[in-house]
């Protein structure tokens, strides 16, 4: 027997993680400033972060 | 004695008030029959039902279930594992095994959180059709047959 295939996805979720990938794709082409979607983290975060101070954190602060 | 005062499978207590269920050779979705038993008696407080043989107990008062059993199509959702990753590729297999439905079409509910959509699926001439299910976000997918009390759920696990 043949099965059809279906994905069953969680559209909020996946909006989430779609914004989430873009982001990171946004942060690796540009100068290193994240553009976040609601203002954004400035250069600031954005370096500590990179110094491995605070990564979590600017995760769940983000919008 | 107060019936409503015993548990669901006390069998002796049911055989003592003469009352004998018999399935006849018809498959029964135990859990599918009792919801339809729920549904038929809105109002009663303590249903007990017995599987084997099949009795009914409404209230206390012993209840024929031959009725509700030739309304009674029984249907399965079975699900090859209970969870799969939310990597978009692992796939659990879901058969739908409803032999009143045979060559003809049925149609599920999945919801995934705030997400619901509708499958249909065209059953052979056994009464059974399969999906594979995949997800890429993590979570509880609960299945259920539009219009019947059957329904299974799959969790979906962050990779």
């Amino acid at each position: 027997m043949m099965a059809k295939r279906i994905s069953v996805d969680d559209r909020s979720k996946l909006e989430d993680q779609a914004a989430r990938k873009e982001m990171k794709t946004e942060r690796k082409a540009g100068t290193g400033y994240e553009v976040g979607r609601s203002g954004g983290i400035g250069a600031a975060a954005c370096s500590v972060r990179r110094s491995g101070g605070c990564r979590g954190a600017s995760w769940r602060n983000r919008k | 004695m107060n019936p409503s005062g015993f548990r669901g499978n006390d069998r002796k207590y049911l055989r003592g008030w003469g009352f004998e269920g018999n399935q006849g050779g018809t498959k029964v979705n135990f859990e599918q029959f009792t919801e339809e038993v729920r549904a038929a008696n809105p109002a009663a407080g303590v249903i007990c039902a017995t599987e084997q043989p099949l009795t009914l107990v409404v209230d206390g008062r012993a209840v024929d279930p031959a009725p509700l059993l030739a309304a009674h199509s029984p249907c399965w959702l079975r699900l090859d594992k209970a969870m799969i990753r939310a990597d978009g590729s692992d796939a659990a297999r879901l058969l739908v095994d409803f032999p009143y439905r045979a060559n003809l079409e049925v149609v599920m509910t999945l919801r995934h959180g705030e997400s619901s959509m509708q499958e249909s699926l065209v059953l052979n001439g056994s009464g059974q059709g399969e999906l594979e299910i995949v997800s890429s976000t993590p979570g509880m997918i609960h299945i259920e047959v539009q219009g019947k009390p059957v329904r299974t759920s799959l969790q979906v696990e962050e990779i």
